[in-house]
This record gives structure tokens, sequence and C-alpha cells, in this order.
């Protein structure tokens, strides 16, 4: 976020390219270029490496965490910080920080399968609605409007309390969402270029409609995809746990950052603090990470979309 | 404008029908159909009143019918009973309404009063410290999750100084000071939040306005610089941002749901939640038709103020 408000990255990167095709320029290290990117945007790098580290932690869950997240701990009830406990036990007398480690692998894997299911579907519903146009084009925005009048929470209450709620009715639920929400900027970006010559040169030489879907149109939204991709993801992880707060989303006794801070702790809270501090500040921490990184991928790949809505859907 | 504002109100016609088909579908899905949790719970003696009272809902017939009824149904203003209770699910939302549209207005005060001075501040001193402290905020607010800061807010206050908001609610007409006090503190928490991304928009759209070549004329010819800041770019950056304002509006109404819920608050997200852990489908169809409407005519408002103001719009 370092840069000033105007264009992005991109062009000192794509300069820097041909400088270094050319042959005028020495091909920097990896070291060097990671110190530059973060000279250049250092809210997005430092939002990046915390979710990796977030990403690292969830994948060795297992092995780093120090206690089983569900093996009550009888006897060591509602304990405080403590070298045994480094974030304190809760009220069944679950180490904490084994329950945030666990939860970080439920967040991401809800987050990260929701939004690849979910932007890979509005990607190709937004290519194929904003290309062909038309009639077709016209019911499915009926649709994404449909869904885009029914507020997101609303919808997954409602959604979840009918499907039953599990991680899988969670992970599906959010994509359906983005398949719809998130499409109309895709198509917007698709209606934008469709009036390019090579389109037409491409349908002349007999290009087929899936060619010219997949070589000409998707290397032109993929920037948007992604970045829309980048952003969804912290909603993700919030909307997941506002749900599981709310008792809709992954049901106990798995470990959760927002089942953590349901309602049925709430009179625990008082006694040991923190079991109510630790998941949300976590919570807050990455979401956070994940916003900031996700601008700094919108800066440099697609600046246009700068300010648009695309933290709340 | 006009051509454009038919058109507009005629889209409306499809997007309504197909949302209110994707609610009443969704609800038809439910599980564990409230009837047979009457049957458990003894309310209902047997299996024949069970299909007597399945018959008298007209929940056997098919769900294409069941839908043209619920719509006609809708425009003749009866949203049926509630399963529970016996209540009008009308006259529930009636009384749940107004704690909505207060904590919402309240909220939205708030986030008002705070963003656009911090915005405006941060975009005058572009790159300053108390930029990078206002934008960093503004993030912050914007990851903390409403049902935490509620969370925690409603927990240590009481530990520390014995601070407990009113628990019984109290209506704004009946008894106004206990009905503020019990709305500040969740009008402030779901304010501040909304302020995190109304301080990045007026932010932005004030540093575009300021360096367009009117500004610059403004100052060439001498005016102080209080007259170029309040008369010509403010009132030029906040159209932006009032449309902004108008869809948060709709985003904050679901935003109370969660906040209801923490400070129970008999809205109408406090409504919808505790119809679906009651399965009281009639109840659950009418709070989220509720939430609907209001979503669909707010963003009728946003895009007939936007094609007013911004004439590119209509021929989009």
């Amino acid at each position: 976020m370092g840069m000033r408000f105007g264009q992005g990255n991109a062009g000192d990167a794509a300069a820097e390219q041909s400088l270094v095709a050319e042959g005028l320029r020495p091909q920097r290290s990896l070291l060097n270029r990671t110190w530059r990117a973060w000279r250049h945007k250092p809210l997005a790098a430092t939002g990046g490496l915390v979710l990796l580290f977030v990403v690292i932690v969830a994948l060795l869950a297992p092995w780093i965490a120090p206690y089983n997240p569900l093996y009550p701990n009888l006897g060591d009830e509602l304990e405080g910080i403590s070298t045994t406990y480094w974030m304190g036990t809760d009220n069944l007398g679950r180490d904490i920080l084994s329950r945030i480690i666990h939860g970080a692998r439920v967040s991401l894997i809800v987050a990260g399968t929701s939004v690849g299911i979910g932007i890979t579907g509005a990607t190709a519903l937004g290519m194929v609605s904003g290309y062909i146009g038309g009639r077709l084009d016209r019911y499915v925005q009926r649709f994404v409007d449909a869904f885009m009048s029914i507020p997101a929470l609303v919808f997954l209450l409602v959604a979840a309390g009918a499907l039953g709620p599990s991680l899988q009715t969670v992970i599906v639920i959010l994509a359906v969402r983005y398949v719809f929400t998130q499409s109309r900027l895709i198509r917007g970006s698709v209606i934008s270029i469709k009036e390019n010559q090579y389109f037409d040169s491409a349908k002349a030489v007999g290009v087929p409609l899936t060619g010219i879907l997949w070589r000409y149109v998707l290397p032109n939204v993929a920037p948007t995809a992604l970045v829309l991709a980048t952003a969804a993801v912290g909603w993700a992880i919030l909307a997941e746990a506002s749900l599981s707060f709310l008792g809709y989303g992954v049901p106990p006794p798995s470990p959760t950052w927002g089942g953590m801070l349901a309602f049925e702790s709430r009179d625990f809270f008082r006694q040991q603090w923190t079991m109510a501090v630790a998941p949300g500040v976590i919570l807050t921490i990455v979401v956070f990470s994940m916003n900031m990184f996700g601008d700094g991928v919108r800066d440099v790949l697609d600046p246009r979309l700068r300010g648009s809505r695309t933290e709340a859907q | 404008m006009r051509d454009y504002a038919i058109n507009r109100v005629i889209l409306l016609i499809p997007t309504f029908f197909i949302t209110t088909f994707i609610i009443f579908v969704l609800v038809r899905v439910m599980p564990g159909d409230v009837l047979d949790r009457l049957l458990q719970d003894g309310l209902i003696a047997n299996q024949e009143q069970l299909e007597i009272m399945r018959t008298e809902m007209g929940i056997n017939r098919p769900i294409v019918n069941q839908y043209f009824e619920f719509i006609g149904d809708i425009f003749r203003g009866d949203l049926g009973k509630s399963l529970w209770t016996d209540r009008k699910v009308i006259n529930r939302i009636g009384t749940a309404l107004p704690v909505t549209l207060e904590i919402t207005f309240l909220g939205m005060l708030v986030a008002v009063v705070v963003a656009i001075p911090v915005g405006v501040f941060a975009a005058l001193r572009q790159d300053s410290v108390l930029d990078y402290f206002f934008r960093s905020s503004a993030f912050i607010w914007v990851a903390a999750p409403t049902f935490w800061v509620g969370t925690i807010v409603i927990t240590f206050p009481a530990i520390w100084w014995g601070y407990l908001a009113p628990i019984r609610y109290a209506r704004l007409t009946e008894d106004p000071v206990t009905n503020l006090q019990q709305f500040i503190v969740p009008a402030l928490i779901l304010g501040l939040g909304l302020s995190g991304s109304l301080i990045r928009i007026t932010r932005a759209m004030m540093l575009e306005v300021l360096r367009q070549d009117y500004i610059r004329t403004a100052r060439a010819k001498g005016l102080v610089e209080r007259v170029v800041i309040y008369q010509h770019a403010l009132k030029n950056a906040m159209i932006p941002v009032a449309t902004w304002i108008g869809l948060d509006i709709a985003f904050l109404i679901g935003g109370t749901v969660v906040i209801e819920q923490i400070f129970t608050l008999p809205g109408m997200g406090r409504l919808l939640v505790d119809s679906i852990d009651l399965r009281d489908w009639p109840m659950i169809q009418g709070a989220a038709l509720f939430f609907t409407i209001w979503i669909l005519l707010v963003n009728l408002i946003v895009d007939l103020s936007y094609g007013w103001l911004d004439p590119r719009v209509r021929y989009e």
C-alpha cells in the first residue's frame, strides 16, 4: 500500500521484464525481487507472509498442535495462560492453542474449496453469459440479480438450515453464492473486450466457441478472476465464522474459530478471558492479512477494480 | 431518464419471482418438518391428526401450486401464521421491524459521522502518518468480525466496570432513555464496522476529485482553501459516496442479524434465526422475504438516483 493513488506497479514490472529480455539488465535474484516487492507494498507483502504462515500451520496442524483439540484434559478446565497451556484451556479442559491451530484447517478448507469452486463457476458463467449475450445473458443476469438481492447471511442461514449444518453444506452454499454474485464482474470485463477485432478474426478462421472462450476470452478475464478470488477468501473465512458462531456452520466438536466464540460458551468467557479473545484476534489478523494481500494483488493485476465492492458479497 | 426508470422497474419483476422462488424452495427443503416435531413432543396426538393438519396447511399439494398461492398471498398481504404460536407472520414482522430499522439507522449515522470527516482528512494529508494510521484502522475494522467485537463488548465491561446493557427491550416510544441505552453500543459496533469501507471510498473519491482541473482552476483564481475543499471538492466526491451509503444500508440490514443475536434485541434478524431454530417455515419465509424486498427497493433507489446523477448510466 506504499503506492500513491494511481497506477500500480504493473508498468514498472513490464519495463523491468523487457530490459531483462533485451539483456540490458541482469535477472534479479529471488531474494532481491522479494525485497523490492516488500518495499513497494509493505502491507501486502506482510499480509502474504502471514497467510503463508497460516497455510503452513494448517497443513502441519496434527504435528505442531501441543494437544489433541478434542481431548478434554480433566481437572484442567478453564486454566489461564501457563507454560503447559500457552493460551489456556476452555470449559471442557481442551487446549485453546491446539483448537486454534486445528481451526485454521477448517477455515482454510472451507474458504479454499468454496472460493475455488465458486470463482471457477463464476468465471465460466460470466464468460458464457457475457460473450454469447442476447437472451441467454438476460436470463442469466436475472438469476444473478436474484442472488444479489438476498442478503448474504440471510441466504447462508436459510440454506444451512435447509440442508442441515455441516462442513460440506457450508462449502456448497458459499460456492453457489459466489458463482452467481461474482460472475457479474467477469461478465463486465468480457463485454468490455469482446468488440476487439481479434475475436472477429478468430471466428472468421473458424475457431469454435469453446476455443474462443478458452484461448481468447479466458486470458483476458483471468486477472479479474484472480483478484475476485483473493478478495473472496477473506470474506469466506468471515462468513464461515459467522455461521459457526450462530450454530449453522461446521458443527461441534470440530474446532472452528467462529464456533469457539459461540453462545453456549459465553458464560465461561468471564472466568477465562482467552476463550473469548484468542479466536477473535486470530480471525481478525487472518482476515486483515488476506484483505491486505488481496488489495496488493488487485493493484498489480487490475487497477481498474480499485475501490470496487469486492470485499462484501 | 423516464425510459431508464421504466426499464429498471420492469427488470424488478423477474428478479422478484426468482428470489421468492429460491427462498420458497429452500424453506421447503428444510428437514425435520415441524409437524413431525410436534408429533414427537406429543402436541399432535396421532398420525391421523398429522395428516389432517398437513392437508389443512396445504403442504401435500405440488410445490408449484404452493408457490403460486404463496405469491398470491404476498400480494394480499397475508404471509400465513406461525406454526408454533398461531400469530400472524405479518404482525410478528410488524413488531420486529422497528427494532431493525432503528439499529440500521443508528449504525448508518455512526458510520457516516465517523467515516466522512476521517476519509476527507486522510485524503488531504495523503501519505502522512495519520493517513496511514486511519487507513490501517479502517482495514482492521473491516476485518474484525462483528460477532466477536460484540461478544467482547458484552463480556469484559461487565467484569471491569460492572456495566450491563439493559436486558429487557424497551420501545423507543415508551421509554426512550432505556431504549437508547440498549441501542447505542450495538449501533456503535455496527457503525464502526461499516465505517472501514466508507473511509476508504471517501478518501479515494476525494483524492480523485482533488486531481481534477476544476480544483486547480478554483485554487488558481484565488479561492480560500477551505472553500475549495468544502464547496468544490467535497460536493463532487460525495456523489459516489452517497451511492455507497445506499448500498451499505442494504448490507447493514443483513449485518443486524448477528448483532441482534448478541444483544438480544427482538428485531428481524433475531426473528429469522429463532424461526430457523424452530423450523417455523411461514415465519422464515416472511422474514427472508422482507430482507429481500428491502434490498430490491434499496437497489432500485440507488440505481435510479445514480441514473439521475450520471446520465451515462442510463445508456448502458
